[in-house]
């Protein structure tokens, strides 16, 4: 700041006369009276930890609401390759977590990440550069593989990916159905991936365990992801694939085949089971005009398939026999079943009540889970992820394991410790990394500044207009809607520029531009910009 | 409030004499940033005289005159009508002075010149006592609270003058509470403040760590619980108007929290807050907040 300086206007003989002050009190460096100092140090909010591929959440909100949407977008794809995939059908783990839940709702977290992604659909990524001769072979173009090679291919590794199908993306485009999943989205975000480089793509190689052992001879190291592909069938029931069929076999053949699906109309298919898989399956072939009931061995609210598709399913007309297995099946002109009452479930043995009931049904499809193909042991490799590693999970949770994977490989290709930092590009590397950070819970958010409001609510698809055909269910929120729910955003430890903190400096000492700078020849420590910052970005420090 | 809309041009200078966490300093630089260059400060002795800097230097990058207690409205009615002989009549003239220098020691000149309509804007910034001296009690230190001359707490018998129907009642352009805790409050009550013509009041609630026995960093919050409890209603009356409320919260905070966070309270026993409780529902029932 400018001193004033009073001398020209005043000579020095009034001076003698009137005590005027002729400079200002910036002669007084009030920093020495200071015990404590206030220090400007960005946290991490619940909802990046709570997402499983810790999404900086609050810095692509900010520069979202910035009008800097290409900023947001390059952010939110730095830890996740399929944004607008996981827009729409992530079971949103970070809004679980978000501060805003005890407050008046958990952000919805998941509306703009469609968002963002959406919009980042055709934003080719910058060309990765090549910066080792090092060879990585991914097995399996599922979320796993795929976003293993993204992370390998920017770190400037060369990458072949090998697919058993035709085509990428594995359960993004034969299993997640259109209505939920379009595929032109899907295939939007594949393709980007693969555009940027380093990424040869190797199509109709089915990986044997034999030709795995070969791979590892010609690469640096293998990433296996080949999912869960093998049906995992009751011991009573025998698939033939014409009138009994494996929910995983149809669910492909019906998202991939288009003259398949026309076969199956006016039909009544029963489906068993109580997971994705099932709740997909019945209510894809609803979609193709059958009647589809649901038999689950335990009640509706046990089954393990995502809240939201079993309201739609229940919506859209699914009927669903809960607490019941089929114990008969009779081959006739159509399949005669009969279902046994299931009393209770001990260790995973069922113990029926007695009571049966038979039904005649055209098809049946059973969706009672997947399992490996075949065993394969870690070593230092051959890495394992996704499903295949885990269990059946979800898409985000493939997406985390291949970029975990991509950073172990890179570790161990590098000789370097695995939770080495890779400051250019990414947040945070593992969760074993937030020790090391400390996160900003809902005690210290401010509340004063946060007027209460409801979160958004998506509008959806009528379901009498759904089940004509696969159209998407979710509708897209307008514009201000979306910038509205990112307003409510408290930002939990990420500075968003608020300048709450330069507003309630007492000494003029808060510089807020890109991040917050401190005059301390001034700041007399008072501490009230770290006690008003609505988000717990500023702590004060002892100060000798 | 979007504090990123707010002008960055500042009227008070680094390296004042307020203590760490003083809202009298907070409040004047913000009331500065509203009223602007064309502002003449007068000032009686108050903590503010010591925190606009000792001879030769100022705190301000406006004039400010410092004169004697008393007549703080007296010198401001005379500066506002030199300045509108010189022909300059825009100038704001603006009192800026403790709650000593109002509630007791000036307020016959305040009274005279509410009555005399002069075109001065008012200030008091309302430590609750006479900070600058010692912590002595004014006729605006609330019942209940420690000063050096209370030692065992203001008695009960006395109620915290007030200042904002006293002023109302000379029918002035503008009257109005507030305080910095409450950004939108404030801007807008200055705002209002400047663009009327003729007598405005501002009474503003004003922290001060050591007279309040409050650690700095709460001085903010502690005026914005002030508030949220009712203990100090933010109001405004424009000319003719109806007195108007401008917060009111869902639901009032039990003035214990507003207690709690203050060593000036930490003697009162429950029965004498359940008193005080009661005198402040009752305002509140008066004035239809309950
Ligand atoms: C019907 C259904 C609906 C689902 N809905 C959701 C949802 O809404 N939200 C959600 O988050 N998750 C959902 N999931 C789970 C999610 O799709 C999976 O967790 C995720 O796709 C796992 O990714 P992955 O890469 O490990 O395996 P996959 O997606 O299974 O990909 C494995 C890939 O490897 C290929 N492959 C297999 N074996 C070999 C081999 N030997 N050689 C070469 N290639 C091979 C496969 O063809 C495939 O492309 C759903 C799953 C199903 C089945
Ligand atoms: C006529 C006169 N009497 C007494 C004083 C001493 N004095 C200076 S500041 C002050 C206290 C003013 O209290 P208040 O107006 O509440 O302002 P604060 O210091 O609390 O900000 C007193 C008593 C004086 N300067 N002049
Ligand atoms: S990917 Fe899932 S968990 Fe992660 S931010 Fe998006 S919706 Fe939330
Ligand atoms: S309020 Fe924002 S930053 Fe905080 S947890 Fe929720 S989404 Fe994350
Ligand atoms: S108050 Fe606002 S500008 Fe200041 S540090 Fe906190 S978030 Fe950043
Ligand atoms: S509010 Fe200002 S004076 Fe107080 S600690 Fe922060 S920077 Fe320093
Ligand atoms: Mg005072």
């Amino acid at each position: 700041m400018e001193s004033v300086e009073y001398n020209n206007v005043i000579s020095e003989e009034d001076i003698k006369k009137f005590p005027i002050s002729i400079t200002t009190t910036e002669v007084n460096l009030t920093g020495s009276w200071r015990f404590s100092k206030p220090n400007f140090e960005e946290k991490i909010s619940p909802c990046s930890v709570g997402c499983p591929a810790n999404t900086n959440i609050p810095k692509y909100i900010f520069h979202l609401l910035k009008n800097d949407i290409k900023t947001a977008a390059n952010i939110l794809r730095d830890e996740n390759p399929f944004p607008a995939v996981c827009g729409r059908v992530c079971p949103h783990f970070c809004q679980e977590k978000c501060n805003r839940k005890e407050y008046d709702g958990s952000v919805e977290i998941r509306e703009i990440e469609k968002f963002v992604g959406d919009y980042a659909l055709d934003i080719p990524y910058e060309k990765a550069q090549l910066k080792t001769n090092k060879r990585v072979a991914v097995i399996g173009g599922g979320p796993a593989g795929l976003s293993c090679a993204y992370f390998l291919a920017k770190n400037g590794y060369r990458v072949t990916i090998y697919e058993k199908e035709n085509f990428l993306g594995g359960l993004l485009i034969y299993g997640i159905p259109s209505y939920r999943l379009p595929r032109e989205i899907a295939q939007k975000e594949i393709n980007n991936i693969i555009e940027m480089g380093n990424i040869e793509v190797k199509l109709n190689e089915t990986v044997t365990f034999d030709r795995l052992q070969e791979l590892k001879n010609s690469y640096d190291a293998v990433f296996f992801a080949g999912g869960l592909s093998k049906d995992r069938i009751p011991d009573n029931i025998e698939l033939d694939n014409e009138n009994v069929f494996s929910g995983y076999e149809l669910l492909k053949k019906l998202n991939t085949n288009q003259s398949f699906a026309q076969k199956l109309k006016g039909e009544k298919i029963a489906v068993i089971g109580g997971g994705n898989v099932a709740f997909d399956v019945a209510r894809t072939i609803l979609r193709l005009g059958n009647e589809v009931e649901i038999i689950y061995r335990r009640t509706l609210q046990e089954a393990p398939s995502f809240e939201e598709e079993k309201a739609e399913g229940l919506e859209e007309g699914l009927k669903i026999t809960e607490k019941s297995v089929v114990i008969k099946i009779v081959k006739a002109k159509k399949l005669n079943l009969t279902l046994g009452k299931v009393d209770k479930i001990v260790n995973k043995e069922v113990q029926l009540t007695g009571e049966t009931e038979n039904i005649e049904v055209d098809r049946l499809v059973i969706a009672t889970g997947q399992a490996k193909e075949f065993e394969i042991e870690k070593d230092d490799k051959i890495f394992l992820g996704g499903d295949y590693e885990h269990g059946a999970k979800t898409v985000i949770e493939a997406i985390a394991s291949g970029k975990t994977n991509a950073y172990k490989i890179i570790a161990h290709l590098e000789n370097k410790p695995f939770y080495f930092m890779n400051e250019q590009d990414n947040f945070l590397r593992s969760k074993r990394d937030f020790d090391s950070y400390k996160v900003v819970d809902f005690k210290k958010i401010n509340l004063f500044y946060f007027d209460k409001q409801p979160p958004l609510k998506t509008d959806k698809l009528p379901a009498k207009e759904r089940i004509k055909g696969f159209k998407e269910v979710a509708l897209k929120p307008a514009l201000d809607k979306i910038l509205n729910e990112a307003k409510r955003c408290f930002s939990c430890g990420v500075c968003n520029e608020c300048k709450t903190c330069w507003f309630f400096c007492p000494d003029v000492c808060i510089n807020v531009k890109d991040g917050v700078d401190f005059d301390y020849t001034y700041c007399k420590g008072c501490g009230l910009c770290s006690a008003e910052c609505p988000r717990g970005v500023i702590d004060m420090v002892e100060d000798k | 409030m979007d504090f990123r809309e707010i002008a960055n041009v500042e009227y008070l200078n680094q390296g004042d004499f307020a203590c760490p966490g003083c809202a009298a300093g907070l409040s004047m630089r913000h009331a500065l940033k509203v009223l602007g260059d064309e502002t003449v400060i007068v000032m009686p002795a108050s903590c503010w005289s010591i925190i606009a800097g000792g001879l030769p230097t100022t705190a301000l990058q406006v004039p400010l005159m410092h004169v004697p207690f008393a007549t703080a409205a007296a010198v401001a009615s005379g500066v506002k009508n030199a300045f509108r002989e010189k022909g300059e009549p825009k100038k704001n003239v603006v009192c800026w002075a403790g709650d000593g220098g109002t509630f007791d020691i000036g307020l016959q000149a305040i009274s005279g010149a509410a009555e005399r309509r002069e075109d001065i804007i008012y200030v008091c910034y309302d430590n609750e006592a006479y900070m600058n001296t010692g912590i002595q009690r004014s006729s605006a230190t609330p019942p209940g609270a420690w000063t050096t001359t209370t030692p065992t707490g203001n008695p009960l018998i006395f109620e915290k003058k007030d200042m904002f129907n006293i002023i109302a009642s000379h029918n002035p352009a503008y009257v109005a509470t507030t305080t910095i805790a409450f950004p939108d409050d404030f801007y807008a009550k200055f705002e209002k403040a400047k663009n009327a013509k003729g007598f405005r009041f501002i009474h503003l609630l004003s922290s001060c760590p050591p007279g309040w026995r409050i650690d700095s960093k709460d001085s903010v919050s502690a005026m914005r619980l002030a508030v949220e409890t009712g203990i100090f209603v933010m109001m405004e009356k424009e000319g003719e108007q109806e007195i108007k409320v401008t917060y009111k919260p869902e639901k009032f905070k039990p003035v214990r929290e507003y207690f709690k966070l203050q060593g000036r309270y930490k003697h009162l026993d429950e029965e004498t807050i359940n008193v005080i409780q009661e005198r402040i529902n009752k305002r509140l029932k008066k004035l239809n907040l309950l």
